[in-house]
């Protein structure tokens, strides 16, 4: 019996821990992708979708389209059907003819530049398709990264060095 | 009608642009549903009822269902609301977008020559065809295809009727010939135009206009009959008579068109 573990290189596929959310093939099941909890110092892959909404149940929140777990995000929406189907990064979105979100238009795409931490809900008020393209600003998202991890780690070095001074002193 | 009924919402997940209601009729009461709202409305190419209404959310409509009506001369575009969440009044019912034909069916309908101890009836059943857009179709022309039916042999022991939908047509053409090479054949056709009516009274409300008084075709002989809106009137339904099992073709084509 093999007690060994399983071979895995650095930066091997199954080393890497994606930010994108697990998204079901199931295509006849409106989804929402479930906000990640990885950090990273940055995520350059696209993610292309199509997203079909629900028919609300009363006093539930809108579905979450994005869910800001990157740094910098275009979010590309399409609606296909009829609608009507209202976008907002508020989750009272309901009524959907309320005005409280940004109602799609069938045919003409809609863009959306969304920083981390901050949600885009959707609603709707019958089953509609929606093409969804979620793209990182490869150059701002690197940036973003690497001033985060240096802002870290020279927190880091600092919260040492005052906890060496408090030794000493 | 269809069974199970085609649901729009698989329409929207497949991928499709447009949900097609097509199924034919078999009571005067049928109705059909979509659950997700369209941006145009039509007749599809292939039906034979000429008429439909369609019902739709609207909050400022009593009992917040507001009604349109399609045709094969008029489709409507614009954004009719299936609005799931809310709920027509007072039945409490939710929202949906209903599809029903206007023009009147009665599959228990009998010609007032009908004999119920020897005669027979055949109905072709009325197509419903209907197509909701998802998207903006631009433009619309939801002119139907011309039909033809064909007949040839025909089982029966006194007269066989056969009824055929004719809603909104505006032209026939009808070729018989009896190839029976002994035997005439009695021929004859009927414009019948139905009406909400008890059909088990001795008298119900059905109107019915000869078009071709019935009359032996002798064997080998033909008879062509072109029924025109024109000259002839619009019926719901034609209504062919033969008394003889045949070889007999009848051949049927009907259109919108009023063939000049």
């Amino acid at each position: 019996m093999n007690k060994l573990p399983p071979l895995t290189l650095p930066g091997s596929v199954a080393n890497r821990r994606s930010k994108i959310a697990p998204v079901s093939l199931d295509r006849t099941v409106a989804q929402a992708p479930t906000p990640s909890d990885a950090l990273g110092a940055g995520e350059n892959r696209i993610q292309i979708s199509t997203y079909f909404t629900k028919v609300p149940v009363d006093g539930q929140p809108p579905d979450v389209l994005y869910s800001g777990d990157r740094n910098w995000t275009r979010v590309r929406v399409m609606l296909e059907t009829a609608g009507p189907v209202a976008v907002g990064q508020f989750s009272n979105l309901f009524p959907v003819l309320s005005g409280r979100g940004q109602l799609l238009t069938t045919g003409v795409p809609v863009t959306f530049d969304i920083a981390k931490g901050n949600k885009l809900y959707i609603a709707a008020q019958s089953v509609n398709r929606v093409k969804v393209t979620i793209e990182p600003y490869p150059w701002l998202e690197m940036i973003t990264g690497l001033l985060g991890s240096l802002v870290a780690a020279v927190r880091g070095t600092t919260t040492a060095l005052a906890g060496k001074s408090g030794k000493v002193g | 009608m269809a069974f199970p009924q085609p649901d729009s919402a698989k329409y929207v997940t497949s991928g499709s642009d447009f949900f097609r209601l097509r199924t034919p009729l078999s009571s005067p009461g049928d109705m059909y549903e979509s659950l997700v709202s369209g941006l145009a409305m039509s007749l599809g190419p292939e039906s034979d009822i000429a008429n439909v209404n369609v019902a739709y959310f609207d909050a400022q409509a009593p009992n917040f269902m507001q009604f349109t009506q399609i045709s094969q001369a008029r489709c409507f575009t614009g954004r009719l609301d299936a609005n799931n969440p809310s709920k027509y009044s007072p039945s409490q019912r939710p929202g949906r977008v209903l599809i029903w034909p206007d023009d009147l069916y009665d599959p228990n309908y009998r010609p007032r020559s009908f004999s119920a101890l020897t005669d027979a009836i055949q109905f072709i059943s009325p197509v419903l065809d209907v197509v909701q857009y998802f998207s903006d179709p631009g433009t619309l022309t939801p002119s139907r295809i011309d039909k033809e039916y064909q007949f040839q042999n025909y089982i029966l022991t006194g007269t066989l009727y056969i009824v055929v939908p004719y809603y909104g047509r505006k032209f026939c053409y009808v070729n018989f010939t009896n190839r029976n090479s002994v035997q005439p054949n009695t021929f004859g056709i009927l414009g019948v135009n139905y009406a909400i009516t008890n059909n088990a009274s001795p008298n119900p409300y059905h109107q019915e206009t000869v078009i071709h008084s019935p009359a032996a075709v002798a064997a080998g002989a033909a008879v062509t009959v072109r029924i025109t809106a024109a000259s002839n009137g619009v019926f719901d339904a034609l209504v062919f008579s033969v008394n003889n099992n045949g070889p007999a073709p009848l051949r049927i084509v009907v259109s919108d068109e009023s063939q000049g």
